[in-house]
């Protein structure tokens, strides 16, 4: 108790909340930028950290890992793009919202629920480190596989109307995160004999090509017509009634930043799983449940709630066992040893405890320095997208390409996100949608590495089934997932039979995107290129020579995706019979799309040779100036010059000044 | 014409005059740090502790870049696809060098295609089990895998990698069958030994170090006893000839021209004799090493000889 006094003390200091103030900031900056990840800013501040004291230096850096994990969800809100992979859940019903011209409010609800689900978690470290500590420990290998699964059935929740394309997708996903090296048993997979897929896929890569690529094309789809509709309008008090709202759904914070910190502490699930689990428990407990992924606040409030209490949480096993929960903390981790701190009891009762207690009141400091930026921020963030489609389009994709190339500064890496963008693209036309894709590159190594860690420890233990289904924690988790994959079937069920389809029919179903092809086609589509992807796989993979651990999970998943092609095959025959028909689509603009798509293609080609700064500034001019309407296309051409400009000069510091990218130079610049 | 002919004369030679002039300055422009990991990694904050000295001593501006995946393999090959002029530099790790280039699928690199340059720090093996654990000696563990077959589980990270292949030597010298479990990082590996998941670990012992108070270290993969563990035995003194771990270098591609190879490691070795680098790397628990191109080289060559033995004698080499 006597620390309390001195560690305030620090806290309060005015060098340190300035420190704090700009570190938040700078995180929240970060966290906005699909591409740049907390860990990265984290690691890029620990040299800096060094010259400074213990205090400073951590508060510094916990307040980069508050940020940024914020930062994640005002990305996920306004161009449907997860800024890290823990703002993934922010994007099903924040970006929806946005559309609604409800963007300030759901910003202003992830500030706020960001804000309580970090103080939350702060309490918890405080209070309660050493016991969880030892709690976090029980999760071995079957229990991370299991966390996994359970994490896979929100695909069950999400996509009610359509489950074999959600499962399917989910399937692709596991697969690509399986593509390179097994890290469990040192083999390579799925690589195709090229150096580049050895390294895998990165998640980072992958989010932006699902998410940004499409939204990018999608804008182009209707550029011509919106150029003068604002998807924004200012309304005075809306973020005050946003958090008075935001803070009487008291159960839904309650309950998220408790999951959050539950699974924060948990070492290696993270924010990730964090974020996903609490929209799926906030979905289930909800009596609207249909409203969910068309612009439920409850949504963004579960998902940033819960993925801020997730960072506290994941300090717990940090500071008390010196096991990171996340690759956040596991920076952090080493920051701490270079300041001569050793996790454990000692950190909490000798003499580094000053400084522990500095760094845990200095969190409750930084979610609510973050709470209050986020706030007054949020209208300035959400005229973003006010800027007319012909801007704000070519940003995002250049972005995009930034973001895919300075997370391991590799060009083969922007060329990945691209493909699989315009997959994630024609995906959507078919009704194969990006979210369970997503989730399965995430979720799928926690998986894979769950059971091929069960299946080495299993040599020594006995069996494998055994080792799955009766340890405790993994009968409870079982449970958990049962309920989960089946609770969707079950209420849907219970609401045939009471209403019948009154409430189906009540509520207008959404527009279809642009261009979608008739059911029953879409379909027999999507089996052909299942089909596809597992010969290709089994073709692949017959042909190794190694450990039946490296193969299992990509097998198993090749062999779920055929039995997913022959239930469509099914469904399309179903669909047929009954004579189904294509519902509303939206508008398509042809040309626009495809000027997009070809100038998204040349811009990803040419970066090496010509240059980046050049190329961006080159596509940024003609996209902006090709999708604008022609009436305006001469008069809006010097703020098209003077944008371009701008951003590429933008870019240059941000990225090449502060973050060091090695961005191809090519023969220009 | 004639004139001509001098006038190309003199041009040419002052050009090529001018071309060995810049050999001599090197380096002339900002030299690339490449680190083939994550950034936070123990490589990464290696390099952020050697550049303060390294931009002292070379007088340029030396920028590290990040090349993540497939172990290090991605990384290492973009090394040696870049020109051997000594503007790029990467951290280099033994046993990766040598072991993936012949184990791994895909990797299109060689070891030979690195040109040694210094070896700066290595991190030793050992063997360790939960404070609670029955075993309180090598002995006690050594026995009990004797007695029963593949029932003892010891963690470890990733396969082929420093730690697996001390894994590997030692239950080779000891003639025990035991269950490797292969995991993700030090982390969840130190997790896994603490929640009782795995019966032993081999890991590094910079980890044991900041787990002291929570684990037993039954044996060290070092020459020495470590100042830190001066209690624990060595394998040497306990009849094991087990000596390794981690060796961390630097390399550049091979066909640099040696003098300024010499160069660069003249400058790594102020770097790694400065203050800053030597409290940084001890705190977390590295070895320090001073080893120049020649020696690191020769180094390389022991362990190549080495780890194909190792391989070789657990079937997985042919």
């Amino acid at each position: 108790m006597e620390l309390i006094g001195p560690a305030l003390g620090n806290v309060f200091a005015i060098t340190n909340l300035v420190f704090l103030f700009c570190a938040v900031a700078g995180g929240i900056l970060v966290g906005a930028l699909p591409g740049l990840t907390g860990t990265m800013a984290i690691a890029l501040m620990v040299p800096f950290t060094y010259s400074l004291s213990p205090e400073s230096a951590l508060i510094v850096l916990g307040g980069v890992y508050v940020g940024a994990m914020y930062g994640g969800s005002i990305s996920a809100i306004l161009i449907n793009t997860p800024g890290a992979p823990a703002a993934i859940a922010t994007t099903f019903d924040g970006y929806p919202m946005a559309q609604q011209g409800r963007a300030e409010e759901a910003l202003a609800a992830s500030a706020t629920g960001s804000g309580i689900g970090g103080m939350f978690g702060t309490v918890v470290l405080l209070f309660f480190a050493p016991v969880l500590a030892v709690v976090s420990l029980k999760f071995g290998p079957p229990e991370y596989f299991w966390l996994g699964v359970l994490g896979l059935t929100i695909i069950a929740s999400l996509s009610a109307k359509s489950m074999i394309k959600g499962l399917l997708g989910g399937l692709i996903g596991v697969l690509l995160s399986t593509i390179g090296l097994s890290t469990s048993t040192g083999e390579a997979r799925l690589i195709f004999d090229s150096t580049d897929l050895l390294g895998g896929i990165d998640v980072i890569v992958a989010l932006i090509g699902l998410f940004c690529v499409p939204q990018v094309l999608t804008m182009a789809e209707t550029a011509r017509d919106q150029a003068g509709v604002s998807l924004y309008k200012p309304a005075k008090g809306t973020t005050v009634r946003t958090i008075k709202f935001v803070l009487s759904r008291w159960v839904n914070l309650l309950r998220s930043s408790i999951i959050g910190t539950i699974v924060g502490i948990i070492p290696g699930a993270g924010g990730n799983v964090a974020g996903l689990l609490a929209y799926q428990e906030a979905q289930r407990a909800a009596k609207d449940r249909g409203s969910f992924g068309r612009g439920n606040i409850d949504g963004v409030i579960a998902s940033e709630t819960s993925n801020n209490a997730a960072v506290e949480g994941s300090l717990v096993p940090l500071l008390t066992l010196g096991i990171p929960g996340a690759p956040q903390a596991a920076v952090l981790y080493g920051a701490l040893l270079l300041h001569s701190l050793r996790p454990g009891p000692e950190l909490f009762s000798g003499n580094g405890a000053v400084i522990t207690y500095t760094f845990i009141f200095s969190l409750f400091i930084a979610n609510a320095m973050m709470f209050i930026i986020g706030i007054s921020a949020s209208r300035i963030y959400a005229r973003a997208l006010n800027l007319p489609v012909n801007m704000l389009m070519p940003v995002v994709l250049a972005l995009s390409v930034v973001g895919a190339f300075a997370g391991r500064n590799s060009p083969f890496d922007v060329v990945l996100m691209l493909g699989l963008g315009i997959i994630a693209y024609l995906g959507a036309k078919v009704g194969l949608s990006a979210a369970p894709i997503a989730l399965g590159v995430i979720l799928g190594p926690i998986m894979e590495r769950g059971l091929v860690e069960s299946m080495m420890l299993s040599r020594a233990s006995g069996g494998l089934v055994e080792l799955l289904f009766t340890r405790p924690l993994s009968l409870l988790l079982i449970a958990i997932t049962v309920v989960s994959a089946g609770w969707p079937f079950f209420v849907s069920y219970k609401e045939r039979k009471r209403q019948g389809d009154e409430e189906e029919s009540s509520r207008k179903p959404a527009k279809l995107p642009a261009g979608s092809l008739h059911p029953v086609f879409a379909n027999i589509c999507l089996a052909i290129l299942s089909i596809g992807i597992a010969t290709v796989v089994y073709v692949s993979l017959g042909a190794e020579d190694v450990e039946p651990e490296t193969l299992v999970v990509p097998m198993a998943s090749a062999g779920l995706i055929v039995l997913a092609a022959a239930l469509l095959l099914v469904q399309a025959f179903k669909l047929y019979r009954q004579g189904a028909t294509l519902g509303e689509t939206k508008p398509w603009d042809i040309p626009s799309t495809l000027i997009a798509l070809f100038m998204a293609i040349l811009y990803v080609a040419f970066i090496d040779y010509v240059g980046f700064f050049t190329m961006t500034f080159a596509v940024m001019m003609i996209l902006g100036w090709f999708l604008s309407p022609s009436e305006l296309r001469v008069k809006g051409l010097a703020k098209n010059v003077v944008t371009a400009a701008l951003v590429s000069a933008g870019f240059y510091g941000v990225f090449v000044k502060i973050f060091n990218v090695p961005f191809p130079e090519g023969f220009l610049f | 014409m004639r004139s001509f002919k001098t006038l190309f004369t003199v041009t040419f030679g002052c050009m090529l005059a001018a071309s060995v002039a810049i050999a001599d300055d090197f380096p002339t422009k900002t030299i690339q740090f490449l680190i083939p990991f994550n950034p936070g990694g123990q490589s990464d904050v290696a390099a952020t502790l050697l550049r303060p000295g390294l931009e002292e001593k070379l007088g340029q501006e030396v920028v590290m870049q990040h090349r993540p995946g497939g172990g290090g393999s991605v990384g290492w090959t973009m090394l040696t696809q870049q020109k051997p002029d000594g503007y790029m530099m990467a951290i280099t790790n033994l046993p990766h060098i040598v072991v993936q280039p012949l184990k791994t699928k895909g990797v299109k690199y060689k070891t030979e295609q690195l040109a040694p340059v210094y070896l700066y720090a290595q991190s030793p093996g050992g063997i360790a089990v939960a404070n609670d654990s029955p075993f309180n000696t090598l002995k006690d563990l050594v026995e009990y895998a004797k007695a029963n077959p593949k029932k003892l589980s010891i963690g470890g990270t990733g396969k082929f990698t420093g730690n697996h292949l001390g894994f590997l030597q030692f239950t080779q010298m000891a003639g025990v069958d035991t269950s490797y479990v292969s995991f993700n990082g030090a982390a969840p590996q130190t997790a896994a030994l603490l929640g009782g998941h795995v019966m032993a670990t081999y890991g590094g012992t910079f980890v044991f170090s900041n787990n002291k108070t929570k684990l037993r270290v039954l044996a060290i993969a070092t020459e020495e006893r470590l100042p830190d563990f001066p209690d624990v035995p060595t394998f040497k003194e306990l009849g094991y000839d087990l000596v390794g771990g981690i060796d961390r270098g630097i390399t550049v591609p091979a066909g640099t021209p040696q003098s300024r190879i010499d160069k660069l490691a003249d400058a790594l070795d102020y770097a790694s004799k400065q203050k800053g680098f030597i409290d940084g790397m001890t705190e977390l628990g590295f070895h320090l090493m001073n080893l120049g191109p020649k020696e690191y080289g020769a180094f390389i060559e022991k362990r190549k000889v080495q780890y194909t033995e190792i391989l070789k004698n657990g079937g997985f080499l042919d």
